[in-house]
């Protein structure tokens, strides 16, 4: 398309759904982070920008042990969360949240649901969402669908929503009695993220976690019985064998190619691991993350 | 369309269309060229400004996503005499920007960082100073000032939160 | 920054050597500086360049018919059209007038293209977004032509050519150096090589660059605002590719954000924009995309680099063959960067003994740009681990090594192998005082034992002299300057100076000079730079020199206005002229300290009452001076070598890092600069100056690099691909001052302003490879980027088994 694209703002997912039937290529304006630079740079050029400012869809909620994130909460909106019972899933996606790269103003703006589906390998959402065996919510015009959040990264910059679909939701088991890693490797602050690891460990040292960046799709992982003082070399050999089984498609851009997010991607996940067996659960201690 | 934006305390209202960037708009259609464009990426933090009390890039928020809100941007920093306030009077005196392309980003970061609560440690500052980018500086500078402004504030707030100026490791 | 996080106010404005606060910082802290896209007229429009996507193509030709027929389009250019207005565009620094290789430069690719991104078209419209839109719809026919991007394969017989007239890619090609370097090397006890490598990189000021030229058709005239750092070499490079008269050009440079040699001018898109205005007798604006701004490369070189030592430590002789990358040629100083590396080298050791074989090849890449550093950095980086290399082989200290190699205090002037004489310095002082900010000893101890925990720290130490404030006879780099002081009738001071600022903030340091050396308080002067109706002939900015000559020139004219006022007040006061002191605004006897005369009582007698209390001085407060600093030389020696440099600045870097060996990330620790740039006119613009030097250094160091892929096209184009430092990268920078100051300028000031990226390059590779000795590591490349980090982790490990 040529021109400028219509604008809409709409109030529900009804309303929303409605005008994604309608037009050609729309695109979904959530925190607007990666979409208007690409609209600036013409490398994505909609019919329609469909605004979910108004359509109600930010916050996060606790009920019974699950979490629920709305599809357009920003991470400014995840850090000032004070809910009780959260847990290690809380925890974890406030870790997240602080670490993003751009600074306040991303943070301020950016939102899960827009990261998640965008899906852009090198970043942090779409990984740690697998690591939280959350669940995808989309709506469409003939209702919604529920999509565990293993199957919806597709590709590189594709998701398992079809163009007429909304994100609307996020829910993941709040986990209260597991302890979690979460860590980050950027080449630098400026970096978008190479490699990720979320590790949710259960009290008895069962353990799952997901590696973001590495791969065209999050890759999920899971240990049984894991001792605490299981040595670095073996647990990085253990993940190691794990990834390679997966046979994931590597994920290469500028920064690095997929031969080094493969090669680093054991030694990351091996910390998230370590990290997630380290940390007491009561102790109340601020989520932090490191490289 | 009509857009109806609260721009450092002024309701104005602009004819644009919804989908330019808030940054043209704050220039081109209200003359507010102290906001700056570096990199239309959201990366570099020239165009930030405020938007209902907290920082965005205005290079990556719509016009219309910004209609009816109350922004602020570098020139409405100062008092309504010019007068500079006491950040901008910290990164005066500590020599903190060269060019001072990046200001937008420091300033209103900082502005923002200030108005938290609690403690605010110096990995809190650099957290808030990633998202700016400066060619000048190398940032020393920079982080002094915010360090001075975050213990001038609290001093003069006169709170039990004061921290004392870390000297690093 | 000796100590960094106490709170110091600024202290007593405009004295020599005091923290005088930026002038006009609080226009910048509110906004209301207007940058090269701040100045909107009335009636502008938008002019947006059209780039070719091929590495090496013949243009076939081009089709604009839908370009033209959208929304507010107002003209589509393109090369041919184009070549007929205008002519080509002189170079900065012309390689046929060095003994090398040109071609026409056009604002407008004509029959070829060279490069991915060349200029082939402009669309100028109402606005921006439709011109961005047309531009858009042009359409490029073109059939490829072979083409080369690396320059080592550019120098094989069976390259493609980048420009076909030319026999081979080779634009430039020189020798530097004296002495017998086989007898050197062969009387050494010990011998190492290594080949070096640099990656290619870029200067990203945050603001890029910028023309709003205004042709006005009734009286003939252009006037062109820039974000440049050369607005007199501009108003002449439009005179002759324009074909207009320089009396009818007026540059004037806006407030410049950031520019490190970036805006430098030579540009095509110069000349594009003020035809495209005059074509159309409209304000014509074009403002550089981001990505357009990732063009403008710098610093690719391959240092084949020999020393040969005696058994102590003492090298008697170097050898350095460089393959420099320029990309295509442009009008653009930038490809004359790597003779600076030739010239700098052997850096500030005596070692009298350098064969240098400097070739500049031509690529099918974007051109070299001027960057901070003008080459002088890859000497330093390609010097300081050779010698570090050498250290190894030794196994001696690196510290030691370089005490035992430094020229001598006593020993300067000092003439190097190849020509430079170095003003003075105090390199042994310098190291010292690093070593004792770093507390080295006690650093060593705690790598030991951080070793024993399995953790990889490492200390780099790098030497770095940056040869400063140029000069190049029959080329647009002057080692003079010119300012006029002008004093108005109420006593206010006008400062007109042919140096300009991009933003380091010499108009801070050029207001102190005045209002010392003419005794007025800083808040009565005005500084103006970069209007060439209002400034006298100038250079410019580049090369460290704004405070050297334009601080310099400042000087000789405002102590011409003062003894003005002096005269004229020892009328008024009836005393003797040299019984007389201006201070602060104010003429006092020194004998008698009772008699005083406001200096502003002194202009209006002087410009009221000439045939009166002033008769016979004539009535004129104002003076025009050029300073000429000392030490440069252009009479070739029996050996052919030129001096073109009057100051020597010097730094001794210290890094320390620590390196994770299973990911390869590099994390800086510490890092200490003792800085000699001889007098400070203002300590805070030095240290603005050398830290933001430094953390571009270390950006070169570790993340950043321009990629292309293999059809030329530029992949590293924004802020998340191309990986500038952030705050969070960065230790505590510390800084420590030695001032030996320089024989040769008004007050013993050296430049400052390019020192800082050599050294902090070859620092952190020291210590990168340092912390990995107990691998066998050899660094031989930079950016050390984790990737990098682990592949040379690799390479030793292959090596060793």
């Amino acid at each position: 398309m040529t021109g400028t694209p219509t604008y809409a703002a709409p109030t529900g997912i009804a309303e929303a759904t409605a005008l994604l039937t309608q037009a050609q290529d729309p695109a979904v304006l959530s925190g607007g982070t990666m979409l208007v630079p690409e609209m600036s740079h013409r490398t994505r050029r909609p019919d329609l920008v469909l605004d979910l400012r108004n359509a109600r869809l930010s916050g996060v909620r606790v009920e019974a042990d699950t979490l629920t994130i709305g599809a357009a909460t920003t991470y400014r909106q995840v850090l000032d969360t004070t809910l009780p019972g959260g847990g290690a899933a809380l925890a974890v996606l406030q870790t997240v949240a602080r670490g993003i790269t751009g600074g306040p103003q991303i943070r301020n703006r950016g939102t899960v649901g827009g990261s998640a589906a965008w899906a852009n390998p090198s970043s942090d959402v779409p990984g740690l969402l697998v690591g939280l065996d959350a669940t995808i919510r989309v709506d469409g015009a003939g209702g919604h669908r529920l999509i565990a959040a293993q199957d919806w990264v597709t590709g590189a910059f594709r998701t398992a929503r079809a163009p007429a679909e909304i994100l609307t939701g996020i829910t993941a088991p709040t986990r209260p009695r597991h302890r979690f890693g979460y860590v980050k490797f950027k080449l630098a602050e400026s970096s978008w993220p190479i490699v990720t690891a979320t590790c949710l460990a259960s009290p008895v040292g069962n353990v799952v976690l997901s590696v973001g960046g590495a791969f065209e799709r999050p890759l999920r992982l899971s240990l049984a019985g894991v001792p605490a003082d299981l040595p670095e070399r073996e647990l990085r050999t253990l993940l190691a064998e794990q990834i390679a089984a997966a046979d994931p498609t590597p994920w290469t851009d500028v920064l690095a190619d997929g031969a080094y997010r493969a090669r680093i991607s054991p030694v990351i996940a091996a910390r998230a691991v370590q990290q997630a067996l380290a940390k007491d659960p009561n102790s109340g201690e601020e989520p932090w993350t490191s490289n | 369309m009509d857009v109806e934006l609260t721009v450092n305390g002024r309701r104005r209202h602009v004819d644009a269309d919804p989908c330019r960037l808030l940054v043209r708009t704050l220039r081109e259609d209200l003359g507010l060229t102290g906001t700056n464009v570096g990199c239309l990426t959201g990366d570099c933090g020239a165009c930030t400004v405020e938007i209902d009390g907290q920082t965005a890039k205005s290079c990556s928020v719509l016009t219309g996503s910004a209609a009816g809100s109350e922004i602020t941007t570098l020139e409405g920093v100062a008092g309504p005499d010019g007068e500079l306030d006491a950040v901008q009077r910290i990164f005066w005196e500590e020599f903190a920007f060269q060019c001072g392309y990046c200001l937008p980003g420091m300033i209103l970061v900082t502005e923002e960082l200030l108005r938290r609560e609690g403690e605010i440690t110096d990995a809190d500052i650099t957290l808030a100073l990633n998202g700016n980018l400066c060619r000048c500086t190398g940032y020393m500078p920079i982080l002094r000032a915010v360090r001075r402004c975050v213990d001038e504030a609290r001093a003069g707030a006169g709170s039990a939160g004061v921290t004392e100026h870390q000297e690093p490791a | 920054m000796s100590a960094p996080t106490t709170v110091r106010p600024a202290g007593p404005d405009g004295i020599i050597g005091r923290r005088s606060r930026k002038v006009g910082g609080d226009e910048l802290l509110t906004g209301r500086v207007r940058y090269l896209d701040d100045h909107r007229p009335t009636g502008t429009l938008h002019a947006v360049v059209v780039r070719s996507d091929q590495a090496h193509a013949r243009i076939d030709g081009i089709d604009a018919t839908a370009a033209r027929a959208m929304p507010g389009v107002q003209l589509v250019l393109d090369g041919r059209q184009a070549a007929e207005l205008s002519g080509p565009i002189p170079y900065f620094i012309d390689p046929a007038a060095r003994g090398g290789r040109r071609v026409d430069i056009r604002c407008l690719a004509v029959d070829t293209t060279v490069f991915v991104g060349q200029p082939v078209a402009a669309v100028v419209a109402t606005t921006r977004a439709e011109a961005e839109a047309a531009a858009a719809a042009v359409r490029i026919r073109s059939t490829p032509l072979p083409h080369v991007l690396d320059a080592v394969e550019a120098l094989r017989p069976d390259a493609p050519r980048v420009y076909d007239e030319w026999p081979d890619n080779v634009v430039f090609a020189k020798k530097y150096g004296i002495g017998d370097v086989d007898a050197a090397l062969a009387a050494a006890d010990v011998v190492v090589t290594e080949e070096l490598h640099i990656a290619r990189t870029t200067t990203a000021p945050m603001e890029p660059r910028g023309y709003l030229a205004s042709w006005d058709p009734a009286d003939e005239t252009l006037t062109v605002h820039a974000a440049c750092q050369n607005p007199h070499q501009m108003r002449w490079m439009l005179s002759a590719s324009l074909g207009l008269d320089e009396t009818r050009i007026r540059i004037v440079t806006t407030t410049v954000g950031g520019s490190f040699g970036l805006k430098m001018q030579g540009h095509p898109e110069e000349t594009l924009i003020a035809l495209l205005s005059q074509q159309l007798g409209r304000p014509v604006k074009w403002v550089e995309d981001r990505r357009e701004c990732f063009m403008a490369g710098a610093r690719e070189q391959v240092h084949r680099i020999t020393v040969g030592a005696t058994r102590d430590g003492r090298i008697l002789g170097l050898r350095n063959a460089i393959v420099a990358d320029t990309g295509a040629l442009s009008a653009q100083p930038g490809w004359a960067m790597p003779n600076m590396s030739a010239t700098t080298l052997p850096s500030g050791y005596a070692v009298q003994a350098c064969d240098i074989q400097l070739q500049v090849v031509a690529t099918n890449k974007p051109s070299l740009n001027a960057a901070r550093g003008f080459g002088k950095d890859a000497a330093h980086f390609v010097m300081e681990r050779i010698v570090d290399v050498l250290a190894r082989r030794l196994g001696m200290d690196p510290a030691e090594i370089r005490r035992r190699n430094f020229v001598g205090p006593d020993e300067m002037p000092y003439r190097t192998s190849t020509g430079l004489n170095i003003d003075s310095g105090d390199f042994p002082g310098l190291l010292d005082k690093t070593l004792a900010a770093l507390d080295y000893d006690a650093l060593r101890e705690r790598q030991r034992q951080a070793r024993d925990q399995g953790r990889h720290l490492g200390i780099g130490l790098a030497f770095e002299l940056t040869p400063e404030s140029s000069d190049g006879p029959g080329t647009f780099v002057s080692g003079f300057d010119t300012t006029t002081v002008r004093m108005s009738v109420t006593g206010s001071v006008t400062v007109l100076t042919g140096v300009t600022t991009p933003g380091g903030g010499n108009d801070t340091g050029i207001a102190q000079i005045v209002a010392q050396e003419l005794g007025v308080p800083i808040g009565t002067i005005r500084v103006i730079q970069g209007d060439t109706d209002q400034c006298p002939n100038g250079f410019g900015n580049f090369s460290g020199r704004s405070m050297v000559v334009g601080g310099g020139s400042a000087a000789l004219a405002a102590r011409d206005v003062r003894a003005k006022i002096v005269a004229v007040a020892a009328r008024m006061l009836s005393v003797d002229p040299d019984d007389l002191d201006v201070d602060e605004g104010i003429v006092t006897s020194r004998t008698d300290p009772a008699t005083t005369v406001p200096v502003a009582e002194v202009a209006i007698t002087l410009l009221t009452r000439a045939f009166a209390i002033a008769k016979d001085i004539e009535p004129v407060l104002e003076s025009t001076r050029a300073f000429m600093p000392g030490n440069i030389d252009h009479t070739p020696d029996e050996h052919g070598r030129i001096q073109p440099y009057p100051t020597y600045s010097s730094c001794l870097h210290g890094a320390v890092v620590e390196v994770d060996p299973d990911t390869g990330k590099v994390t800086l620790v510490d890092y200490v600069m003792t800085h000699d740039c001889g007098t400070m006119i203002n300590p805070s613009l030095v240290e603005g100056q050398a830290t933001g030097a430094i953390v571009m250094g270390l950006g070169t160091a570790l993340s950043e690099q321009l990629v292309f892929d293999d059809d030329g096209a530029l992949l590293s184009d924004r802020f998340k691909s191309y990986l500038l430092m952030r705050a969070g990268d960065l230790p505590e920078l510390r800084m420590v001052h030695q001032v030996t100051p320089s024989p040769f300028t008004v007050h013993g000031n050296k430049g400052a302003g390019e020192a800082g990226i050599g050294g902090a390059q070859a620092a952190v590779a020291n210590a990168v490879e340092d912390a990995l000795s107990p691998f066998g590591v050899t660094v031989r490349r930079i950016p050390l980027t984790p990737p990098e980090v682990l592949r040379v982790l690799d390479e030793a490990a292959v090596v060793s088994s």
